[in-house]
């Protein structure tokens, strides 16, 4: 509904100063991207299936990403089972550009998670998902700071 | 940081937003998690009980209102401030992290959007 999205676009805008990170679980689609939901982030997640159709959606919303400017955007390769998994997500992002930040695998402790109604992180800290979702982490913590709009320590932007 | 993460339907982008909230969140690190989703489930990737999850406040869009910012631009202004709504709207989270929540159950009938 459009007063919802236009909610959430301004939302994340106002919220932006609120603690050292947001981070925002976009609805599934591009309808978000077209009404510019997604302006005002600094990291744009892709999460993408090593199956064609999941990677031309990824590669639809790369480009809308681009063109709102957003600073970095990576795609994240989700539920990778096998070798040729893998060189599908890798050779289809090479070709387009895309940079991968990380490579999650496909998890059966995820599906216990779920099924437990528990966090992956509380159910299974160590299991290769999680592990691998660690490691995207750390990258995003690498990244240079976007501008100093929100700066390590502060608890909160003051009100003006 | 303000970091978004998007993806299909299924794609497992929530529960890759979930742990990473949880990731950054450690060593006291504060993290404010939305759930843009119509389907929220955010809650429970972050390691909120159904309970806890089912008992969290929706926030309505009229928190948001359209002005006019001259030149025959709009814009969105909150209503309240942004400590209100924290106050107000956000569910504590394991790892201290506030989490909102923009969709509407499913089963919601409260109004207009």
């Amino acid at each position: 509904m459009c007063a919802s999205h236009r909610a959430v676009r301004g939302l994340i805008a106002e919220l932006s100063g609120y603690g050292e990170h947001t981070v925002t679980d976009m609805e599934a689609g591009l309808e978000h991207m077209k009404r510019g939901t997604a302006r005002n982030v600094d990291v744009m997640l892709i999460v993408a299936e090593p199956y064609y159709r999941s990677l031309e959606a990824a590669e639809r919303t790369y480009s809308l990403a681009r063109e709102l400017a957003i600073p970095h955007i990576f795609v994240v390769a989700n539920k990778i089972k096998t070798n040729a998994d893998q060189k599908a997500v890798d050779e289809f992002c090479a070709r387009h550009g895309m940079p991968i930040i990380g490579t999650v695998p496909h998890d059966d402790e995820l599906v216990e998670a779920d099924r437990r109604a528990l966090a992956p992180i509380d159910h299974a800290p160590d299991c290769t998902s999680v592990r691998a979702i660690v490691a995207i982490a750390d990258k995003l913590r690498a990244l240079p700071s976007p501008g100093g709009r929100q700066q390590a320590g502060l608890a909160a932007r003051p009100q003006t | 940081m303000k970091i978004a993460t998007v993806g299909k339907g299924g794609s497992g982008k929530t529960t890759i937003a979930g742990t990473l909230s949880r990731l950054l969140a450690q060593g006291e690190h504060k993290v404010l998690a939305i759930d843009g989703d119509p389907n929220p489930n955010l809650a429970l990737t972050l390691g909120m009980t159904r309970d806890a999850a089912d008992a969290i406040r929706y926030i309505p869009s009229s928190i948001m209102s359209l002005v006019d910012a001259g030149g025959g631009e709009k814009k969105l202004v909150m209503t309240v401030t942004q400590d209100h709504l924290i106050k107000t709207y956000a569910a504590r989270a394991p790892g201290g992290i506030d989490l909102i929540v923009m969709g509407r159950p499913q089963h919601g009938s409260a109004g207009s959007g």
